[in-house]
């Protein structure tokens, strides 16, 4: 009797020894965006993704192949993602969507085992979550090297490190390729980016803040953002027709974020101020690509948004059948879609900016 | 003397549109010839400046008049339509239309009035029956009625779209004549045009209704109807301008007080200047608004800038002020 005892306690170490190594194995950390060190002891399976600009998040999110398997829940925001996660993930109805401004008394009842959020929303939401236990993540996704290092942030916690540095080797790849075939040019376009909106034909115009990815991403491009060189305030700001004429740009690129952006253009292209404004100074004004959201932003098709920004500016190195081709191999690669699926899907969404 | 200085105030409100049109950030071409042959330039006077100094001289004129309207109806110099909740009450039914109804501008205007009466209907049952002094009883009743509106407003804000219904509940807020443009103009004139008229040619009567309610009864005076329809005159005045402009405050109660001032208390004289130095006040401020910085500066804050600004200087050194 006491043989088989012992041999049983025998077995029961054998038993714990051979886990002891998989349990460390699972153990890890992260540092986040504010630098803070995360520790985890097994992998996160109970996501929730929330706060401000939560649809970027979600879209990086989803660049993973594990998509929302490990995805909970998601707070409802503007420029909400629903639309583009349906098409590609068949049990995305199935996520809790958050309302709008959701705390921590609605995100505990989930049990979540980690809440994404962006660098912004510490304060607002962050620290609550930890004082209740919620381990959180914060991204930064601001420039293209925070984007880089988000992806990194997001691949580990997802254990698919090997896919999050193939990701950054494609978006590097299709950057340097851009910037390679613009080595050549010398001429340097002023460029205004503007968001605008209009209501009962009134139409509003805010410039981004200087420090955002729309600036990096003209600059790289060999252009002038002429909003730059005034001191505006952070965020987009608002600024009036009169403004707009004294930077005299060559190129005004048009973003609206309900997708409206072609539809201002054109109303614009029709006002009798504006065509003047266009003939007189030679202006290319042009609609900024929104497929199921805009492409000038901080979410994974920013890339796509610098390819037809490239187009635009420099024809004669970027060529229109590029673009087409760049925004196929970017659904392919990026979130695994299937030529005919873009083809059907993606291509008819786009085509009125390839024109 | 009242003619003479309001001949001047008139010269001097030309010179300012004058000098507006010439104040902007788009620089005036350097040469005189230059600018009848730059169709660009033209454009610009033509279609983004003009409309937006007339229309910002209009909405001077009305907000000043029904700051005046009312503080002689109110027997109160604290009285104008945003501090008896007209302004709060008219961003909130405008929020409404937005969130609800889309950007129609019609619905927007008629929700924007609809509320506006409501205000000032609310502020006027409450002040009844404060047990209070009749210019402190108003003055509670209104902060009352503004602080709910205002609550409500809040409420919409945080439901609003962010990107879309909250940047034009926001525009409301802070006031801006940046929208000012011919066809909407031409929406709001007439009304504008009518209640400044029916206001102007009935300031000689407006100062009965300064008089205490028994003098008024023993002259067999009291007409409470003729009252409230010079009431909704000058509320309807004020929420087609502000459904254009957003809510500019101030201007309803420094400017009635500052006419008073120069002029006296006789509203057959101190309406019309009060029109014109709103006029000036709003042409000022929107010069700032629009040139001072490459971002537009909303207008509200100007005009509360420089309103608070005058209002501590007017109460240091004018003993009879208020």
């Amino acid at each position: 009797m006491m043989k088989n005892i012992f041999c049983l306690l025998i077995c029961c170490l054998l038993v714990s020894c051979t886990n002891a190594p998989l349990s460390e194995s699972t153990h890890f950390a992260v540092k986040d965006a504010l630098e803070r060190t995360i520790e985890f002891s097994e992998y996160p399976e109970r996501i929730v993704i929330a706060g401000k600009q939560t649809p970027m998040l979600a879209n990086f999110f989803y660049l993973f192949p594990i998509k929302g398997e490990r995805l909970l829940a998601i707070e409802n925001r503007s420029q909400s993602p629903n639309k583009f996660l349906e098409l590609i993930d068949d049990e995305y109805q199935s996520k809790l969507i958050l309302e709008k401004g959701a705390g921590v008394e609605q995100m505990a009842p989930l049990n979540p085992d980690l809440v994404i959020l962006k660098t912004s929303m510490k304060d607002e939401i962050g620290i609550g979550l930890e004082e209740v236990g919620i381990p959180v993540i914060y991204v930064s996704f601001e420039d293209i090297d925070d984007i880089n290092y988000d992806i990194r942030v997001i691949g580990k916690i997802l254990d698919e490190d090997e896919r999050a540095e193939e990701i950054i080797l494609e978006y590097k790849k299709i950057y340097s390729e851009i910037n390679d075939q613009l080595k050549s040019v010398t001429n340097v376009k002023k460029v205004l980016m503007l968001q605008a909106t209009n209501i009962d034909q009134k139409y509003s115009f805010k410039v981004p803040s200087s420090g955002w990815l729309q600036t990096k991403m003209t600059e790289d491009l060999k252009s002038d953002p002429v909003w730059v060189s005034e001191s505006l305030s952070g965020g987009w700001t608002e600024v009036n027709f009169e403004q707009i004429l004294n930077w005299n740009p060559d190129n005004i690129f048009i973003i609206n974020y309900q997708g409206q952006s072609n539809e201002i253009t054109i109303g614009l292209k029709n006002d009798e101020l504006w065509k003047s404004f266009i003939s007189s100074n030679e202006v290319n004004l042009s609609s900024f690509p929104y497929d199921f959201t805009s492409w000038d932003q901080p979410d994974p098709r920013w890339i796509l948004g610098y390819t037809w920004m490239a187009s635009e500016l420099h024809s004669e190195q970027i060529g229109r059948e590029y673009v087409l081709e760049t925004v196929k191999y970017f659904y392919r690669f990026f979130f695994g879609m299937k030529e005919d699926f873009i083809e059907s899907e993606i291509t008819p969404l786009i085509s009125i900016y390839l024109d | 003397m009242a003619r003479k200085l309001t001949r001047v105030l008139v010269f001097g409100l030309f010179l300012l549109l004058s000098i507006s049109i010439l104040i902007g950030r788009y620089p005036i071409p350097d040469r005189i010839l230059e600018i009848f042959s730059n169709e660009l330039f033209m454009n610009l006077m033509w279609r983004v400046r003009i409309p937006r100094i007339l229309f910002g001289i209009l909405a001077g004129f009305g907000l000043a008049s029904s700051g005046m309207i009312m503080q002689s109806i109110f027997k109160n110099p604290l009285a104008e339509p945003g501090l008896l909740g007209v302004n709060q009450a008219a961003g909130f039914g405008a929020a409404i239309g937005i969130l609800a109804f889309g950007n129609s501008y019609f619905i927007v205007q008629v929700l924007a009035f609809i509320f506006g009466i409501i205000s000032i209907t609310l502020t006027l049952f409450l002040s009844k029956n404060i047990n209070k002094k009749e210019r402190l009883s108003l003055v509670l009743a209104g902060i009352s009625v503004s602080a709910f509106f205002s609550a409500g407003l809040g409420i919409i804000k945080y439901l609003a779209d962010p990107l879309d219904q909250l940047p034009s509940i926001v525009f409301w807020m802070l006031g801006s004549l940046s929208n000012s443009n011919w066809a909407s103009i031409m929406q709001v004139l007439p009304i504008i045009l009518a209640c400044l008229f029916l206001l102007y040619f009935y300031r000689w009567r407006l100062n009965i209704f300064s008089l205490d309610k028994e003098v008024l009864f023993s002259m067999g005076l009291r007409n409470d109807f003729e009252l409230v329809i010079i009431l909704m005159i000058s509320v309807l005045l004020t929420t087609s301008i502000i459904s254009l402009s957003g809510i500019i405050g101030w201007v309803g109660l420094i400017i009635p007080n500052i006419a008073r001032v120069i002029i006296g208390q006789n509203t057959r004289y101190s309406l019309p200047v009060s029109m014109i130095l709103g006029g000036m006040f709003i042409l000022v401020s929107d010069n700032f608004a629009r040139a001072l910085l490459p971002g537009e500066i909303p207008l509200g804050v100007i005009t509360a800038f420089l309103g608070a600004v005058i209002f501590i200087v007017l109460l240091l050194t004018k003993k009879d002020f208020l």
